[in-house]
């Protein structure tokens, strides 16, 4: 597969399958060519914006973006702006079928897989009671499985009993060769886990928290109907990698970018573009190559290490520019991540945005 | 009897005293083997390597290999070991080297290039002249463990992560302070076997003793592709052995002086240099993923430069410069461990009017009763199949032997039971695991959350310490890592 | 295992997303994703452990697909099969290719058995001189469920009027062999395969099968020159019904296309199997996954060999999937998922492509 297209994006994270989703609603024909999964299949699929600002836990968003901004010049939240940012969020948290809850400015405190805090914007839906708070004064039952990682169950509840929770840890005997297959086969048939569950009895629980694992594709339904089944209230947890939630996020914008008539093609890696009279002309990859009359680079800052790409021009000092100057045609929408600060998604999210927006206008105003 | 140091000389020393009836209490800062033991190349010198230049040390080693074959076979891989000549220049170094093997008693026989290269085809085909010895991989963890629970069967106290001073009362070394707890120990003899900090030590009593520490950087690859120790035959020098590993090969190694034996870590320079020289070697080397760096200090004794130095061991009565009370093992190498070990505590029980003879070269070191990786692959049954038990994926090792480092083997961190089962010293160098295994601790065997979470950050800290200098595939899964446990898992430190 | 293989298993980041797409680990087996640098790593040592596990992959190259690296799982677990105690079934049927150069160990020259099905003699088409070659695979030749498949390929170039030629000598493809970690007698296989259509003067040849199509395509170019163009038959077929040799009428059918791994991961064949089905009106039910992030059926890998019972797993699960669209047909383009389909036994119809379009052939025009 090669030859000409309208908008040609390289990745398929968040960042560039937001960006994607924009052109293709405005009708250009769009095709994203990725390696393979980024880091936004591996996140844990809470959106952090910013979680933390000058070593302060951050709960007011608005406000702490406000200064955010102003310091930073040079960030995509300033390139974007306060108010894009936010809608940016809202907009992708309206999309999101009822995936996505919180936001409204203000961050919430959820339980990460590792029993600490974070401050977070939004969460998938069924984490939306993952917090100390929430949980506080009640009796709680956390559910385990054998073989299951990406989270530590007993200092989790470790940290809940030092906080005055009731809670009792369940070890339940169902296996899972992965997360995935343990979420999609209670997609398909929760009955098997509520039985389980029903018999340690935990429907004496005010709550009963699960790692992420119900459900794969369908989250609302099979999270409803657990929870109505086991007549408690039921809650999720993050993870780490390999994410479950992750994986919705994925399928979420997969579906939207499907809908806006965007074509995904993963398994190829770009080696290397070239630049003619101030215009990325071509694109070459593993397999054939491209003439797009944009390109957005959406690629991440994990892989930077180990697919270089060739003939990729410097973006200067600023490693969050959106264009460099003097190569009208190219975009990049890629983000850092900050360990300190908690942002994460947030940054991919408002890059896409930016940059999906921008790129319209440029094809727009070539036609 | 008190014994400062858990590498593998103190260790040695406890063993052999503890075997001889005498009681004894060993204090080491850190944990077994975190010293320079465990930050060595683990090769049971053949001696081969110091035939030419120290023809001592070369004997030693050659008499220690065969004992240790003997006696510790269950954690040593007997791989054997080449003397490959890769260019012509290799050739001068032939003659003298031969020479020297003889003298020194080294066994060496010659192999036909062919032979080698169907021994070891990843070996660099341009070779020009190959020599076979009797060089072997040895687990510096697993032999500090075997000699751990052989003192610990007769009876000799062993203490980690407890730093200790010289107590000197009028001149002299009446016993240790544990400087944690302040408390003092006497003693009718202390040995200081703190290899590189063995000057150090001495100079608590007002002694000078010239060790000079000598940086060594080591570098980890992620596959096994050669079964055999190789060595250049040529002058030592930098970057010129390779060692297998389990499921890695090690390389090394680089030399240079250093004013502390603390907090040494690899520079990019010196791992480029390794990886630079020992595809010379093999060539394939070269596009092998390392996925780790470490650096030792070596307690080298007296002037010289580097490699000069003399290798052999100081037993040093301090009695005979007017301190009582101390004696002082050092230099040497991880090879003649045991040989250090007898001759100390020969001075020891002569000091002590102890008749009972060492009998370290003929007792067999008990049984480590976690495996190694290699020998897991080969016993990989039932439940392990199936991964349920699998706490580290890379290197297989289960559940239950984590509880076995916790319980037996004296572990009280991440990085112990990382010495003791390598659990995180394969592919993904410990991040997928570490929060399992803190998870168990908090399960198992008795963490607060809060301890348990310190631990961990404790753990991983150290774990990227070198993530500066690696590159590649590496280098992008560090970083993925490092995002994993610091913001989706909002561990800071 | 070739030098290659092993740092490239290096470069895997340990990040997990193979695990998320292998069909294996999500029908609930131990499968290989994640792994294979371990893997290699321990094939060093040749230690006996994986004795099962590398028979738990399909080939469907999710996990490829889904790797940020790219990282060549599949490749290495073939090389794996070929190192450890291989299952009786396997070893016979590599033992059947060397002998008879076919995956049956029938005789080669019941390779035609099919063609009795064909309202003509197929005997003056075999080793005549022909711009177009047809390529069989063994599965098509010899399996009497498959059957259908070269046959109705045969009668639509027929249809077409295109002059064609089948060889006697045709052997294996050598892909199951690769797929048992054999690689003795894959050279000589290709350069007689290539060689006999050469004298023939093919200057297209065409096949149903996909690992045949990858075998011609990727595998035979590496050892020997191959002097014409390989399609797939959905590709040929369509590029005819496009130049109007081929006419053809309305169905009316619900029917749901399984894009076989081979053709569209491994050849990125995607577009043309659904135009196809388009040209026959029929209406097209997509699965959840399609194209190049389809779900395996379980066909690949010699799993139906293996492990039945996975294979027949993943069978069902399309199946249900089909059904639950409302689709009254499977249409495939590959041997090896029709017949795991098939073997799994549902009500819904499992049909080829090829097998679709001449239900939607006007009668004797
Ligand atoms: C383990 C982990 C957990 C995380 N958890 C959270 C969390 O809980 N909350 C949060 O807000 N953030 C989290 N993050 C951070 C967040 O996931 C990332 O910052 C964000 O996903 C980056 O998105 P992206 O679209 O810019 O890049 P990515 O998602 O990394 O996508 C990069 C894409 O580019 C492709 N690519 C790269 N180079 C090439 C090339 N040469 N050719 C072809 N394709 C190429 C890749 O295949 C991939 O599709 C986490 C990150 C990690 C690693
Ligand atoms: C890079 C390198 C590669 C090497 N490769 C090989 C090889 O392949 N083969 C070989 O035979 N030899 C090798 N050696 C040499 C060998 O590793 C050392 O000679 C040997 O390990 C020294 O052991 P040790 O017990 O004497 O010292 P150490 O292992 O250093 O033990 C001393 C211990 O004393 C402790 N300590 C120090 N001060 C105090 C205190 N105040 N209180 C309590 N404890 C204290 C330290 O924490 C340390 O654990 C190598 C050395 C280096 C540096
Ligand atoms: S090729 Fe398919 S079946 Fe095999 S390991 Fe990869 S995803 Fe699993
Ligand atoms: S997707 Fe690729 S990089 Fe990630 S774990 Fe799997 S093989 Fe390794």
């Amino acid at each position: 597969m090669t030859g000409k297209v309208d908008v040609l994006i390289v990745g398929a994270g968040v960042a560039g399958l937001t960006a994607a989703e924009i052109i293709g609603e405005g009708g250009f024909q769009v095709l994203v060519l990725a390696s393979g999964y980024g880091c936004s299949q591996a996140s844990s699929g809470t959106i952090d914006v910013l979680g933390r600002y000058k070593g302060e836990n951050v709960l007011d968003v608005e406000a702490a973006l406000e200064k955010f901004v102003e310091e930073k010049p040079w960030h995509i939240y300033a390139l974007a702006g306060k108010k894009t940012v936010l809608n940016a969020l809202s907009d992708f948290q309206f999309r999101s079928g009822g995936l996505y809850a919180g936001g409204g400015g203000r961050n919430m405190k959820i339980i990460t897989p590792l029993g600490t805090v974070k401050s977070t914007y939004l969460v998938q839906f069924t984490m939306l009671n993952a917090s100390f708070e929430s949980l506080a004064e009640s009796k709680v039952m956390l559910v385990a499985l054998p073989g299951l990682t990406g989270y530590a169950p007993h200092i989790i509840a470790g940290k809940m009993r030092n906080k005055g929770i009731d809670v009792k840890m369940t070890k339940l005997d169902l296996f899972a060769t992965s997360p995935f297959q343990l979420a999609s086969s209670v997609e398909s048939n929760p009955e098997v886990l509520i039985e389980k569950l029903r018999e340690v009895g935990a429907g004496d629980h005010d709550w009963v928290v699960f790692p992420p694992i119900l459900g794969l594709r369908n989250v609302k339904e099979t999270w409803q109907v657990v929870e109505e089944k086991l007549g408690t209230r039921v809650v999720e947890l993050p993870s780490l990698p390999p994410s479950v939630p992750g994986k919705r996020l994925y399928f979420l914008l997969r579906r939207r970018c499907e809908k806006a008539g965007v074509s995904v093609v993963l398994g190829k890696i770009v080696k290397g573009i070239k630049l003619m009279g101030g215009k990325v002309t071509r694109v070459l990859t593993n397999e054939g190559s491209y003439v797009p009359s944009a390109l957005i680079l959406s690629t991440g800052w994990m892989l930077d290490h180990v697919l270089r790409i060739r003939g990729m021009p410097r973006r200067g000092k600023n490693e969050y520019g959106i264009k460099v100057e003097g190569v009208e045609n190219l975009f990049f929408a890629r983000t850092l991540v900050s360990h300190e600060e908690k942002i994460g998604l947030g940054a991919a999210i408002t890059a896409g945005w930016l940059v999906g927006k921008a790129a319209l206008d440029y094809l727009r105003g070539r036609k | 009897m008190a014994v400062i140091g858990g590498g593998v000389t103190g260790l040695g020393v406890a063993r052999d005293l503890a075997q001889r009836g005498v009681t004894v209490a060993l204090f080491e800062k850190g944990d077994l083997a975190s010293g320079t033991s465990g930050r060595s190349h683990g090769l049971l010198h053949s001696g081969a390597r110091y035939a030419v230049k120290d023809p001592v040390s070369a004997s030693e080693c050659a008499q220690e290999n065969r004992i240790l074959k003997k006696i510790a076979s269950h954690v040593i891989e007997d791989t054997g070991g080449m003397f490959v000549a890769v260019e012509e220049s290799d050739l001068e170094y032939e003659r003298v080297f031969l020479d020297g093997c003889k003298k020194s008693g080294v066994r060496v026989e010659e192999l036909s290039i062919k032979e080698s290269l169907s021994r070891e085809p990843y070996l660099n085909p341009n070779v020009v002249a190959t020599y076979l010895v009797d060089d072997a991989a040895i687990d510096p963890f697993r032999l500090a463990l075997a000699n751990f629970l052989d003192a610990k069967s007769n009876n000799a106290q062993i203490f980690t992560y407890t730093p200790v001073r010289l107590l000197v009362e009028q001149g002299e070394v009446t016993g240790v302070r544990l400087i944690k707890s302040g408390e003092n120990v006497h003693a009718d003899i202390v040995v200081n076997a703190t290899g590189a900090w063995a000057g150090e030590v001495c100079r608590q009593a007002g002694i000078k003793l010239e060790v000079k520490p000598n940086k060594g950087t080591l570098v980890v690859v992620s596959k096994r592709i050669v079964n055999t120790v190789l060595n250049r035959l040529r002058p030592p020098s930098d970057g010129d052995i390779l060692v297998p590993h389990q499921t890695t090969m090690i390389l090394g190694t680089t030399s240079t002086y250093v004013r502390t034996p603390d907090n040494l870590l690899p520079t990019r320079k010196e791992i480029k240099l390794i990886v630079m020289e020992e595809e010379k070697l093999v060539p394939l080397v070269r596009r092998l993923r390392v996925i780790r760096a470490f650096s030792g200090a070596r307690p080298l004794l007296e002037g010289g430069s580097g490699r000069e130095a003399a290798r052999t061991f100081l037993v040093i009565d301090h009695d005979e410069s007017g301190v009582k009370g101390l004696i002082t093992v050092t230099g040497g190498k991880l090879t003649t461990y045991r040989l250090m070990a007898e001759k100390t505590a020969d001075l020891v029980c002569a000091k002590l009017g102890v008749r009972a003879p060492c009998s370290t070269d003929k007792e067999e070191l008990p049984e480590v009763p976690v495996k190694s990786t290699l020998e897991r692959y080969e016993a990989l049954e039932g439940e392990l199949r199936d991964g349920k038990e699998v706490v580290c994926e890379c290197e297989m090792v289960t559940r239950s032997e984590v509880e076995k480092a916790f319980n037996v083997l004296a572990a009280r961190t991440l990085g112990d039971v990382k010495r003791r089962t390598r659990m995180g010293m394969g592919e993904c160098q410990a991040q997928m695991c570490a929060y399992r295994v803190a998870d168990l601790m908090a399960e198992s065997f008795g963490f607060g959350a809060d301890e348990a979470l310190n631990m961990l950050s404790d753990f991983l800290r150290e774990q990227w310490k070198i993530s500066r200098v690696l590159e590649g595939s590496q280098k992008a899964q560090t970083e993925f890592f490092k995002t994993m446990y610091r913001l989706a898992g909002s561990l800071d430190g | 295992m070739e030098a290659k293989l092993l740092y490239e298993t290096d470069r895997c980041l340990h990040c997990g997303s193979c695990l998320s797409v292998c069909p294996l680990v999500n029908a609930g087996v131990p499968g290989n994703p994640k792994k294979v640098g371990v893997y290699a790593a321990r094939d060093m040592r040749k230690a006996d452990y994986f004795t099962t596990t590398p028979f738990n992959c399909t080939f469907c190259l999710a996990c490829v697909n889904a790797c940020p690296v790219n990282l060549p799982t599949p490749e290495v677990v073939k090389r794996l099969r070929g190192r450890v105690k291989r299952p009786d079934s396997i070893e016979q049927l590599v033992e059947n290719v060397k002998s008879s150069g076919n995956i049956f160990g029938m005789r080669n020259d019941e390779r035609w058995i099919w063609s009795i099905e064909l309202d003509f003699p197929l005997e003056e088409k075999i080793d005549t001189k022909a711009e177009v070659g047809y390529f069989v695979g063994c599965n098509s030749a010899f399996a009497p469920s498959l059957s259908g498949i070269p046959v109705a390929n045969i009668t639509l170039l027929e249809r077409a009027k295109i002059n064609y030629t089948l060889i006697s000598g045709e052997k294996c493809c050598g892909i199951p062999l690769a797929m048992a970690g054999e690689e003795s007698v894959l050279a000589e296989i290709a350069k007689s395969n290539v060689e006999e259509y050469k004298k023939r003067g093919v200057k297209v040849l065409v096949t149903s099968c996909p690992a045949c199509l990858r075998a011609w395509r990727e595998v035979y170019p590496r050892i020997v020159k191959v002097p014409f163009k390989v399609q797939h038959a959905t590709q040929f077929i369509f590029s005819l019904i496009k130049r109007g040799k081929i006419k053809l009428a309305r169905i009316d059918r619900k029917v749901t296309y399984q894009d076989p791994c081979e053709l569209a991961r491994g050849c990125g064949i995607i577009i043309e199997p659904r135009l196809l089905i388009k040209e026959t009106g029929a209406l097209l039910l997509e699965f959840k996954e399609k194209g190049l992030e389809a779900e395996c059926c379980g066909g690949g890998g010699l799993l139906r060999a293996t492990n039945p019972q996975t294979a027949t797993r993943l069978a069902l699960s399309k199946l249900q999937e089909a059904k639950l669209l409302g689709s009254e047909a499977i249409i495939t383009a590959c041997p090896a998922c029709k017949q795991n389909l098939l073997k799994a036994g549902g009500d819904i119809p499992i049909l080829d492509i090829g097998e679709l379009l001449l239900t939607a052939l006007p009668s004797n025009s």
